[in-house]
C-alpha cells in the first residue's frame, strides 16, 4: 500500500516535470538581429533593444558612454558619477545581487539581460525564460573594447562604439609616443597592490597592462595565477623592491597607502623612502576598474612615474577631455576625489 | 489477552501514523498550490492555476514561463530534495543507531561536492558529474566509517568526530580543487554546482534526478523494517536471519544516492536531514517503517515552506541554508531538551 502510494506520487511528479518542459516558445517581437556575444554564443535580439537588466555592474559605465543608460531597468549596484550622468539610476530596481532573482527578472521582462560570459549556466537559464541573455567579459582592455563594440551592435550604436574605441586607442598611442622617448635605463619598476597587503596584479591582469602602457615594468609580470589578485606575500614585494607601489582604489581595501608609509618594516623600500606609494584615483570613478576610465589610469601612472616626460598639468587636461568625450559632461577634480 | 491488546495498540499506532501522513500529504499539496500562486512576478493566483491546467490564454507567454518554467520546477525540486534529505537522514540515524548523524555530519555532502568538482575538472558530462558526486559521497561515508573501525570504538561520539574529520578534510580538498581550477570556466562551474540553488532549477535537471531519487527511496522503504531489526542490535538481527552487512551497505548506498542527488541540484542544504527525523519520531514513534514516510513528507513540507519564504519574503533572495540554519539550530536544541525530558 505504502509503496503504491509512493509510486503514484512519483508518477505525479514526473507528469508535472514533463509539464514544465511544455512551455510555448516565445518569439522575439519585431525585426530580429543576431549578435555574437563574448562567450561565443549567437544571441537573437529585437532590432530595437529598449530595456536592459543585469546583475553585475561593470557594463553600466559602458552603457552610459554609449548613451543608452536610460534603458537600464535593473542593475546590481551603481556608484559615484554614474547617477550624475544618468539620474534615473538613482531609483533603479534590482534583479538580485550575487544570486539572480528569476521572478524579478521575469517581471521586468527586459529586451536583453547582460551577464558575465564566465557564467554560462546563468546565461542559459535566463535564455530558457525567453529573455535574450548576452555574455560579456571585461578582464583585459582588449575585452573591454570588444564589449563596447558588441554593445554597440546590441543598441544600434555602432558608430558611437567605434568612436569610443578609437578615442581609447588614441590615448594608448599618446602614451606609447611618450614612453618611446624614455631611455631603457630610466624605466621604473612598479606593482599594483590589491585589497590586501601582499596581493598584486599578475601579468595577465588589466592593472599590469596599465603599468606597461605607462612605460613601467610590472615586477609581478611573471606571476601567472588562475586567481585574480594572486597573493605573493610581503616578502616577495620586499625582494622586488619596486620604485612605485600603486594601491587599488577599492572601498574593500583593508589598508591605506599611509599605513605602508608609516610602517617601520617598510621604511627601507624604495617606494616608501621616496613617498611613491600612491592610491590610483579616484573615489567617484575608479581609473583601474574595467571601463574606459583606465585610459586615465595609465596616463596618470605615466605622469607620476615620468613627470619630466609628461607633466601632471598635461595629464589633467586629459581628464576633462575624457569625461566630455565619454559622457558629455565634466567633473571637477575635487569632486572626483583626485589628490594633487 | 495481553498479546491481543498489544496487537490492538500496534494497530492503533498504525492508524494514527496513517492519519498523520494523510494530514501531512494534504498540507503539502495545499502549500504547493499556494506556493505556485505567489511570487515576485505579478500574476493573479487564479491565472497561475489556469496556466498550470492549460486553461490560460496564450497571449502572455511570460506567464507560462514563470509558472511552468520557474515556479513549478522549483516547487517540485524543493519537495523532492526535502524528502530525499529527510529520508536519508532517517536511514543514517537508523542504521548507525545514532540520533546525531545526518548526511552533512557524515561528510557525505562535502564528499559529493568533491566528486562533482573532480568531474568538472575532467570536463565530464552532466550525468558523469552526478555519478562522481555519488561516488564522492560514498567514499566520504566509507572513510567516516573506517576511522571508528580502525580505533575499535563503536561509540556514537567516535562516529560524529570521524564525520567532522572527514567533512573537514573534504572541504579542504574542495578548496584545493577550486584553487587549481581555471577561474574563467571550471571555477565558475564548481562554485555554481556547489552553491546550488532552487532558483536556477530547470526541468532537465529535475528529470535527471527523479529516477535515481525514486529508486533509492523505494529501496529505502523496502528496507525499512530490516533497519528496524538492525536497531535491535547486531547479534539479535543475525539471529533473526538478517544479513547485517548487506542491509547496512545497501542502506548506506541508497541514502548516499539520495543526498548526492539532492546536492547535485540544490547544493548543500543543512539541518533538514538532522531535525526532520527527530520531529517524525515525536509524531509517529521510532519504528522506521512508520517513520520513513512521515519524515519524507515532513522534509518535503519543511523545505517547500522555507524555499517559498526565501523566494518571496525579501527583495533580494537569500540563500536557503541561512533560513534552514536559523530555524534548524534552535529547533534542534529544543528537540534535545525535550528528549532529555522524555529520557528522564
Amino acid at each position: 500500500m505504502l509503496r503504491k502510494t509512493i509510486a503514484a506520487l512519483l508518477l505525479v511528479l514526473l507528469v508535472f516535470t514533463t509539464a514544465c518542459a511544455k512551455i510555448p516558445q516565445q518569439t522575439v517581437a519585431g525585426t530580429v538581429k543576431t549578435v555574437t556575444d563574448q562567450a561565443g554564443r549567437q544571441v537573437k535580439l529585437p532590432d530595437d533593444v529598449e530595456t536592459v537588466a543585469m546583475m553585475f555592474s561593470i557594463p553600466t559605465s559602458l552603457l552610459l558612454a554609449l548613451g543608452v543608460g536610460d534603458r537600464l531597468v535593473a542593475v546590481g549596484a551603481t556608484w559615484g558619477i554614474q547617477t550624475l550622468i544618468e539620474p534615473s539610476l538613482e531609483t533603479i530596481g534590482t534583479v538580485g545581487r550575487g544570486q539572480l532573482d528569476m521572478e524579478s527578472l521575469a517581471a521586468y521582462n527586459p529586451d536583453v539581460f547582460l551577464h558575465k560570459a564566465s557564467d554560462p549556466a546563468t546565461l542559459e537559464v535566463v535564455a530558457k525564460l525567453g529573455i535574450p541573455a548576452l555574455g560579456l567579459t571585461t578582464e583585459s582592455t582588449a575585452e573591454v573594447l570588444e564589449a563596447i563594440t558588441v554593445l554597440g551592435e546590441v543598441f544600434n550604436r555602432q558608430a558611437r562604439a567605434a568612436e569610443l574605441v578609437e578615442y581609447y586607442h588614441s590615448k594608448m598611442e599618446l602614451a606609447n609616443r611618450i614612453v618611446a622617448q624614455i631611455p631603457a635605463d630610466e624605466r621604473k619598476t612598479a606593482i599594483v597592490m590589491g585589497s590586501e597587503i601582499g596581493k598584486v596584479a599578475g601579468g595577465n591582469m588589466l592593472q599590469s597592462f596599465m603599468i606597461e602602457t605607462a612605460g613601467g615594468i610590472n615586477c609581478a609580470q611573471d606571476v601567472e595565477s588562475q586567481q585574480a589578485w594572486p597573493v605573493v606575500g610581503t616578502e616577495k614585494i620586499f625582494a622586488w623592491n619596486p620604485d612605485f607601489i600603486f594601491c587599488t582604489n577599492g572601498s574593500a581595501s583593508e589598508y591605506e597607502a599611509a599605513d605602508l608609509l608609516h610602517d617601520p618594516t617598510w621604511q627601507n623600500m624604495n617606494a616608501v623612502k621616496n613617498n611613491r606609494v600612491l592610491l590610483v584615483p579616484t573615489d567617484k570613478d575608479s581609473w583601474e576598474y574595467p571601463s574606459l576610465s583606465t585610459c586615465l589610469g595609465f596616463l596618470w601612472m605615466l605622469c607620476q612615474m615620468y613627470p619630466e616626460y609628461y607633466s601632471e598639468a598635461d595629464f589633467l587636461q586629459e581628464v576633462d577631455l575624457f569625461y566630455q568625450t565619454a559622457y558629455g559632461m565634466t567633473f571637477n577634480l575635487e569632486f572626483l576625489g583626485y589628490r594633487t | 489477552m495481553i498479546i491481543q491488546s498489544e496487537r490492538e495498540l500496534e494497530h492503533k499506532h498504525k492508524r494514527q501514523a496513517r492519519l498523520i501522513n494523510i494530514a501531512l500529504l494534504i498540507l503539502l499539496f495545499t502549500t504547493a498550490l499556494i506556493a505556485l500562486c505567489i511570487g515576485k512576478y505579478p500574476l493573479k493566483p487564479l491565472s497561475a492555476l489556469a496556466v498550470l491546467f492549460g486553461k490560460a490564454n496564450l497571449h502572455d507567454v511570460m506567464d507560462y514561463h514563470v509558472v511552468l518554467g520557474l515556479r513549478l520546477p522549483r516547487i517540485i525540486a524543493s519537495i523532492i530534495c526535502g524528502a530525499a534529505l529527510a529520508s536519508s537522514g532517517t536511514a543514517y540515524q537508523g542504521i548507525f543507531k545514532n540520533p546525531l548523524v545526518s548526511s552533512e555530519f557524515l561528510g557525505v555532502s562535502q564528499g559529493a561536492c568533491v566528486g562533482a568538482a573532480i568531474a568538472i575538472l575532467l570536463s565530464a558530462s552532466a550525468a558523469q558529474i552526478q555519478l562522481f558526486a555519488f561516488l564522492g559521497g560514498l567514499l566520504a561515508v566509507g572513510l567516516t566509517l573506517l576511522i571508528p573501525a580502525l580505533m575499535r570504538n563503536n561509540s556514537n561520539l567516535m562516529l560524529v568526530l570521524s564525520g567532522i574529520i572527514i567533512g573537514g578534510a573534504m572541504s579542504s580538498v574542495l578548496g584545493f580543487i577550486k584553487y587549481i581550477a581555471d577561474p574563467e570556466t571550471e571555477l565558475a562551474a564548481i562554485t555554481y554546482w556547489q552553491m546550488g540553488s532552487f532558483s536556477y532549477i530547470t526541468s532537465d535537471q529535475l528529470a535527471s534526478v527523479l529516477l535515481p531519487m525514486g529508486l533509492a527511496s523505494l529501496c529505502l522503504f523496502g528496507l525499512s523494517w530490516r533497519i528496524d531489526i538492525l536497531s535491535l542490535g547486531e547479534s539479535e538481527a543475525q539471529t533473526l536471519g538478517t544479513n547485517v552487512p548487506l542491509v547496512r551497505i545497501f542502506t548506506i548506498i541508497c541514502a548516499t544516492l539520495l543526498t548526492a542527488s539532492s546536492v547535485s541540484i540544490a547544493g548543500t542544504i543543512s539541518w533538514v536531514g538532522l531535525i526532520i527525523p527527530h520531529f517524525g519520531r515525536i509524531l509517529v514513534g521510532t519504528g522506521n517503517t512508520r517513520l520513513l514516510p512521515t519524515a519524507c513528507l515532513g522534509g518535503a513540507l519543511f523545505l517547500l515552506t522555507v524555499d517559498t519564504v526565501t523566494r518571496t519574503a525579501t527583495a533580494a533572495e537569500m540563500p536557503i541554508s541561512i533560513l534552514t540554519g536559523l530555524i534548524g539550530a534552535p529547533l534542534y536544541a529544543w528537540l534535545l531538551y525535550k528528549r532529555r525530558m522524555i529520557i528522564n
